[in-house]
């Protein structure tokens, strides 16, 4: 499959890896300059999920070459994602509420 | 259309395809998919016990240098776009582009684990973060030391991976200086690379920015 599709601008890519990087090392710094409290941590915790996943997202796609391969194919490597979700799940009542954090 | 036995034969069993890739490629997939769960077990580890501690975590960049890291984190990001271009030259058939950009990848994943060798050195001798305690005055706050082992539990473990990565890449590089290379070869290697930067876009947004 691979052979067959154009390339996709590799330096492109870059160019925004690099450029959302900054902007999480940036996001990070909030709570130190806004307010160190519960909201502006929440927010900025999940800016900074959403800006890692896009980049991860960007790795896989195009460098990995994912969106080029066929739909089965996608579903079964993206399969242990949902695996990972769920062995944080799992062990959040163990060793994260039972310890009453 | 039939295909009779002896041409099945002629082609290589790692250049077989399956659901549109090769035997060779949909291995690696698999492994990444069972080293991204390794992966995955730490992580989901770091999150749960540092839920578990929320008032008593320490402030990772009260200890960790980030911009340090970040900078490590842009030398991983140029081996990853260093290493699509080596691929791209395979595709190509350019032998020159190929084994030039290996080396640059080789070189920035070398350089990304002399940085990583120097935050340690530096963390463990003048922080004192070691596996098991804090640096001093975090410790005296009483803060939990599990940030230290879990923090050189994932680096650690990915730093192994840089490692095993750039000695892989040096194999296939060998093969390449000595004509013994196929575009396959060089885009299984390339996935192990990125996946190994992905795992990093992780780590570094959960253990260094949170």
């Amino acid at each position: 499959m691979a052979e067959q599709h154009k390339h996709p601008n590799y330096w492109a890519i870059w160019a925004v890896l690099l450029v959302l990087t900054i902007l999480e090392v940036l996001v990070a710094r909030l709570p130190h300059w806004i307010d160190d409290t519960r909201q502006v941590w929440a927010t900025t915790i999940t800016v900074l999920v959403l800006l890692a996943f896009v980049k991860a997202a960007c790795v896989a796609l195009f460098f990995m070459h994912l969106k080029f391969e066929r739909k089965l194919f996608v579903v079964i490597v993206c399969a242990p994602l949902f695996l990972a979700a769920v062995l944080v799940l799992a062990l959040l009542p163990d060793v994260g509420f039972a310890a009453g954090g | 259309m039939t295909t009779t036995l002896a041409a099945v034969r002629q082609i290589p069993i790692a250049e077989t395809k399956v659901l549109g890739v090769t035997h060779g490629k949909f291995a690696m997939w698999l492994f990444l998919g069972s080293d991204g769960m390794s992966f995955m077990g730490l992580i989901a580890t770091y999150v749960a016990v540092r839920i578990g501690n929320l008032h008593n975590w320490p402030r990772p960049d009260e200890i960790l240098a980030i911009p340090l890291t970040a900078v490590n984190t842009f030398v991983l990001i140029c081996s990853s776009v260093t290493m699509v271009q080596a691929f791209a030259g395979a595709q190509e058939g350019n032998v020159a582009k190929l084994r030039n950009f290996l080396l640059l990848t080789m070189l920035f994943g070398s350089i990304f684990l002399g940085i990583q060798v120097y935050e340690y050195q530096h963390l463990i001798l003048d922080e004192g973060l070691t596996i098991r305690a804090l640096p001093a005055e975090h410790a005296a706050k009483g803060e939990s030391s599990l940030f230290a082992s879990t923090f050189y539990a994932c680096t650690c473990f990915h730093g192994c991976h840089v490692f095993s990565g750039v000695v892989y890449l040096g194999l296939i590089l060998i093969g390449v200086l000595r004509g013994r290379w196929t575009v396959n070869r060089i885009e299984i290697v390339g996935l192990y690379w990125h996946f190994v930067d992905l795992v990093w876009i992780i780590i570094f947004t959960i253990i260094y920015l949170f």
